[in-house]
């Protein structure tokens, strides 16, 4: 647990919306495994800070970005190259 | 649980609710709202004259009754969204909203397990959904909320949770105060800690469902104390809003 390491932080539950914009599946229940330490936690327990016009989001293990998502124009932006692995219930 | 594309809908304000000195219940007509669980939220995007917007996530309050939404904001000084959704939009004007969003903090009226909900001041938002949704569903499920709030005026829904809490059978409502107890009050006011969690929450932790929801330190600290009782931390539901 973070201990509050992450103080004034979000969490992966604010990603639902643009998450859910762009891929039309409840993405927050998901588990999603940590590229650099291969923790792995659902979406919605993920660190998230607001980033302007979008949102960069941490694994509360080692707080390393795990991925950055931004909504431009007619778009939603995904960086994902800190996550490992995805998985979805369908 | 595969959905249709979540896009941006247009609400209206139908009526509002003061819940206490800086926080509004918002009523909004929402046509062709697919309904939602307790638990899930709103964004809601504001879009200035000169095209510059911006959204923030609200907790829904209650739960499904078809084209009308309920959001209780709490007005953050400063803040770019909150005052003007609780002091400015009228009733009858447009807002901008998508959802419901959310899978993960959830409550379904058919879970048997019991629930224990935890609430550190405006947190209580969607706690309250779920109090009421298991109100309204007749469920037996036990169901106790723990809500942490500052002073007695910060006490969002006071009279209905007293209502639930005389009426609603294996419901239990336990109010702690961090910084102003009421008078007479046995509780000295202070920060809810693994002491009084521990005389409060269920000791066995197995198949409890477990629900925090406030701010960042509020969340962080009642889910360290809830593991150092037992609790499971992968199990233990969480959502942060700053």
């Amino acid at each position: 647990m973070s201990g509050g390491r992450f103080e004034g932080a979000l969490d992966g539950n604010v990603l639902g919306g643009p998450l859910g914009e762009a891929f039309g599946v409840e993405l927050t229940a998901s588990r999603v495994a940590c590229a650099a330490c291969t923790r792995v936690a659902v979406v919605a327990d993920l660190v998230v800070y607001d980033a302007g016009p979008g949102w960069v989001a941490l694994c509360r293990g080692c707080g390393e970005v795990m991925l950055r998502v931004a909504r431009l124009r007619d778009e939603v932006v995904l960086d994902l190259r800190g996550t490992g692995l995805l998985r979805v219930a369908v | 649980m595969v959905q249709s594309r979540l896009g941006w809908r247009r609400a209206q304000l139908v009526a509002r609710r003061d819940e206490s000195p800086t926080a509004v219940t918002l009523v909004l007509g929402v046509p062709g709202w697919p309904g939602h669980l307790a638990g899930q939220h709103v964004d809601v995007r504001l879009t200035a004259a000169d095209g510059y917007s911006t959204q923030r996530s609200y907790s829904l309050a209650a739960p499904d009754h078809g084209a009308r939404v309920e959001l209780t904001v709490q007005v953050v000084t400063d803040g770019e969204v909150s005052p003007f959704l609780a002091r400015d939009l009228a009733v009858g004007d447009p807002v901008e909203l998508r959802g419901p969003v959310g899978g993960w903090f959830v409550w379904r009226p058919g879970q048997p397990q019991r629930a224990l909900l935890l609430a550190g001041g405006s947190g209580v938002v969607p706690l309250m959904a779920m109090v009421r949704a298991r109100h309204e569903s007749g469920s037996a499920a036990p169901m106790h909320l723990v809500y942490s709030v500052r002073t007695p005026t910060d006490v969002f829904y006071a009279e209905e949770l007293r209502q639930r809490s005389d009426q609603d059978y294996g419901l239990r409502v336990t109010v702690v105060h961090t910084r102003e107890a009421p008078a007479g009050a046995e509780r000295a006011a202070h920060r809810l800690d693994a002491a009084d969690l521990a005389a409060l929450v269920w000791p066995e932790a197995d198949d409890v469902l477990t629900f925090v929801c406030g701010p960042t330190a509020f969340v962080d600290a009642v889910s360290d104390a809830l593991v150092s009782l037992g609790y499971d931390a992968g199990a233990i539901r969480t959502e942060r809003y700053g």
